[in-house]
């Protein structure tokens, strides 16, 4: 078990009061395997996300719970220690690329940054590998793509920068959330591809977060169905997709079942 | 020349007639740079139908909704209402055509003004209706359209900011709705909802169109979406129109790369089509371009492709702009045989 | 119900007692004393804010000169009062009447655009371009010095402020999907701007208007001083701390010391009251 959540709880203090927004939520992931979280918006799925890397805002705590990974309670480390599980063991690819890039440096030298956090390499050697990273993720032009600044790149240049981001530093585990919801149709399509493409070559595991369970029973071995911050349902996506037990589940699946008619009304 | 398409009654509520509409951006302190957003459309909407507008951002589709609305004047073309030309219209028509012409927004909350109530948006939205004088007469019909689209009469009293997407976009159709309006524009009304605000937001168009009549512009990338609403599809590509025919034939049988390539990008794992790409960004065109705008990104692209390509009905009712369709999508020898058949 | 959907019910129960909140938060209650002294005081003085007591000049505060005497033997406190009634007038009505001409003009200006917007906005720098003592004393020499003279001098100073800032506000709303609504809902120009566009640039205009009433008490104290608009003797904050202010050199603190207080008191009060406004007001 390369990731294992249990019992996780996180409150935010409100205005109006403390609010549970992650009810003790047990998941976990598998060396290799994808497992694919879904739920609605405000279900909880992104803070949870965060409550694994330890990013989440002042106002939110983890009162209770443990996140073992490889054998390490991360909610135990300090600061400077899960520094560096960041990027290099965990890496996170979050939903608006634009608003996760800084706007003050060029693509090249924030992919470049992150390489040199991780390993000891030379500010030519980091460029060469952000380039080249950028060529395999599709970037049409890698090398005046790193000339760039992130207000000039499109959504789907923006979104494989912050892919780049993520894989150069090896991590094990890929924590997607919502990845391309911003994206156009076929640029998602084409930035999916390539997110599946690497993280497979990679033979990396996956924590897919996401509000399309289409997309999630299509790409994952497993899923886990989060509703008002708890899990649901948990399991092989084939044996849901079959058989589902909880009625939201259910529920989930006949919205999500609109299918393409074979003859369209009034024909 | 496009063919014409299954009419109910000779005429198109609603219709754009080879329009063209183009913007000057700032490009440097006395530059302008002139981008084309629509050029040479023409589409046709019937009451009682949906007409469904395919594309991503950047293919004009909401420019074509501002002009159908009249909210933007045409460069080139006309829009016509009923048969008559909207610049001819008089000022009693004019109001006529307001009413009967309404939208419904992508984003909900950026729709509603966060400073009024959604009942007072609503009440507002029936400020070209006769038969209202009064406010409480205005506010009862409020109530009465919010019971019509299933939305909690105890909701209307709410700041837009106070409400779910879901609801709110359920709140926006009865904005819509308040003028009593024949044919309403929805722009992407389900993008910004989650899987069930959108199962009900559908069921709900679909039930006001056979209870009510309501036809309807549908402008959508969610093929799905269009599925399950369109009676005829127009597909759009950087201001022009590459595709159009009845949605049948377009869901089942996509001639143009890039309506295949959208359809294949709404992974329904049993399409023939899926895994099918085009490569790239949307990006625009040097200035006097003629050829086809797909060019840099299809991978059917040949030397020939740079040159003017027109709609062709290639199965009427069913038009391309691409003078590959047949060859690509297999013999042209089947394609007519099949025609035969109906 | 999704955990947003939690907070937006409980936001909608609260807007009433935010109101209550706002009513009866200190500033708000402050002020609120600041009015009733100012409306009552001819009741509460003993004595007339302008008639001078020769023998009693610069007496320190005692039981029978609550805040003192100032160097002309008046009363400082019945003057602090009294002085509370031409300064906020002033100060509020000049700022009221330079939003309400300046914040339409500037929603129609940044909605519209165009012509109309180019001749506002170049007027509106020709306005502030100008040296504003310079400007009040000639406006005062032609038109004579009084308090509503005052009053209109003040306001022409905010009416660039306001419609800049308006106009501002209004810009990005051009485009919004609401206005849009609201144009095919039959909206003409004139009532879209009015009903849509310029409810939704109130909040700077609170912020700015505790400022702007704050500035304003500077500037009319600043023209007293040289004479124009409130005349010693008349009773006004600033002149009195013009007349107290040398003094305070020599150990006679108060009668500087009060006026000043006073003001301070109204701007900060003011300025809470606009913040809590604010907060209200934003959805």
């Amino acid at each position: 078990m390369l990731l294992s959540v249990e019992g996780l709880q996180v409150e935010i203090k409100a205005r109006s009061g403390t609010l549970q927004v992650v009810r003790n939520v047990t998941l976990s992931v598998r060396s290799g395997s994808w497992l694919g979280l879904v739920g609605e918006s405000g279900s909880g799925k992104s803070i949870l996300a965060l409550a694994i890397l330890r990013l989440l805002p002042p106002a939110a705590t983890i009162t209770s719970g443990s996140v073992v990974y490889q054998d390490r309670n991360l909610l135990k480390l300090s600061e400077a220690e899960m520094e560096k599980v960041r990027g290099q063991d965990i890496s996170v690819v979050f939903q608006n690329a634009l608003t996760a890039l800084n706007p003050l440096f060029t693509t090249g030298e924030q992919v470049a940054d992150i390489y040199r956090f991780h390993q000891r390499a030379s500010t030519e050697e980091a460029r060469e590998k952000a380039v080249a990273m950028f060529g395999a993720l599709g970037l049409s032009d890698p090398e005046s793509t790193a000339r760039m600044y992130p207000h000039q790149l499109s959504g789907g240049m923006a979104q494989r920068v912050m892919i780049a981001m993520a894989l150069l530093g090896s991590p094990r585990l890929l924590i997607a959330d919502d990845p391309t919801s911003t994206l156009d149709a076929t640029i998602q399509a084409q930035v999916l591809d390539v997110l599946v493409d690497q993280v497979s070559q990679r033979r990396m595991s996956m924590l897919l977060i996401s509000r399309d369970i289409r997309l999630v029973s299509a790409l994952c071995s497993e899923i886990a169905v989060m509703r008002a911050g708890e899990i649901v349902e948990s399991g092989r996506v084939g044996d849901i997709l079959s058989g589902p037990t909880h009625p939201y589940t259910m529920q989930l699946l006949r919205d999500a079942d609109l299918k393409m008619q074979e003859s369209s009304p009034g024909v | 020349m496009t063919s014409n398409t299954l009419p109910r009654g000779s005429t198109p509520f609603l219709e754009a007639v080879d329009v063209r509409k183009g913007y000057r951006v700032h490009t440097a302190w006395t530059r302008f740079a002139s981008i084309t957003a629509v050029e040479g459309v023409s589409v046709r909407a019937w009451e009682g139908k949906t007409l469904a507008i395919a594309g991503e951002s950047g293919c004009g589709k909401s420019t074509l909704g501002r002009l159908l609305l009249g909210l933007v004047w045409p460069e080139g073309g006309e829009i016509r209402f009923a048969g008559y030309p909207l610049a001819a219209l008089r000022e009693s028509n004019w109001l006529d055509f307001r009413r009967s012409v309404q939208m419904v927004f992508q984003n909900p909350l950026a729709s509603f003004n966060p400073m009024l109530t959604v009942a007072g948006t609503i009440s507002d939205a029936m400020r070209l209706r006769n038969d209202l004088p009064s406010r409480a007469s205005k506010k009862e019909e409020a109530e009465r359209l919010a019971s019509q689209i299933g939305l909690e009469a105890s909701l209307l009293k709410r700041y837009p900011s106070e409400m779910s997407a879901g609801q709110l976009q359920k709140a926006g159709i009865a904005r819509a709705l308040a003028t009593k309006p024949r044919m309403v524009f929805l722009d992407e009304p389900t993008s910004a909802l989650d899987a069930s605000g959108r199962r009900q937001i559908v069921d709900l168009l679909l039930a006001l169109q056979s209870d009510v009549g309501l036809g309807y512009v549908l402008v959508a990338h969610d093929f799905h979406l269009i599925g399950t609403m369109a009676h005829h599809i127009v597909v759009m590509y950087l201001g022009q129109v590459v595709e159009e025919g009845p949605a049948a034939e377009v869901l089942r049988r996509p001639l143009h790369p890039y309506s295949r390539a959208l359809l294949a990008a709404s992974y329904v794992p049993s399409a023939r089509q899926s895994k099918w790409r085009i490569r790239g960004e949307v990006a625009q065109l040097p200035a006097g371009y003629q050829g086809c705008r797909l060019y840099r990104r299809c991978p059917y692209a040949v030397l020939g492709c740079q040159e003017l390509q027109t709609l062709v009905a290639i199965r009427p009712p069913h038009s391309v702009r691409c003078w590959r369709a047949a060859e690509i999508a297999g013999t042209s020898n089947n394609l007519e045989r099949k025609n035969d058949r109906g | 119900m999704t955990i947003s959907g939690n907070f937006a019910v409980s936001a909608a129960l609260g807007r009433w007692r935010r109101l209550q909140a706002l009513l009866l938060s200190p500033p708000a209650i402050v002020l609120g004393v600041l009015v009733m002294l100012a409306l009552l005081a001819p009741l509460l003085t003993p004595y007339d804010p302008v008639t001078p007591f020769p023998a009693d000049r610069l007496q320190p505060p005692s039981p029978r000169h609550w805040f003192g005497t100032d160097p002309l033997g008046m009363d400082v406190f019945s003057r602090v009062l009294y002085a509370t009634r031409v300064d906020l007038t002033a100060a509020v009505a000049s700022v009221l009447l330079g939003i309400f001409v300046g914040a339409p003009l500037g929603a129609l200006a940044g909605y519209v655009r165009g012509w109309l917007d180019e001749v506002l906005t170049r007027c509106t720098e020709i306005m502030q371009a100008f040296p504003q003592i310079l400007f009040a004393m000639a406006i005062f020499a032609a038109v004579g010095s009084s308090l509503k003279n005052l009053i209109f001098i003040l306001a022409f100073f905010n009416v660039p402020v306001y419609l800049r800032m308006v106009r501002s506000s209004a810009l990005p709303l051009r485009e919004s999907e609401f206005v849009l609504a609201a144009r095919c809902a039959g909206h003409s120009t004139f009532s879209l701007v009015i009903k849509h566009i310029l409810p939704n640039t109130l909040v700077p205009i609170f912020s700015q208007f505790s400022l702007s009433i704050a500035y304003a008490i500077q500037m009319i104290a600043g023209l007293s001083f040289i004479g124009l608009g409130v005349h010693v003797p008349q009773a006004e904050w600033g002149s009195m701390i013009n007349l107290g202010a040398g003094y305070v050199i020599f150990g006679k603190w108060w009668a500087a010391f009060f006026p000043g207080l006073a003001a301070f008191v109204a701007s900060f009060a003011l300025n809470g009251l606009g913040r809590r406004l604010k907060e209200l007001l934003v959805r």
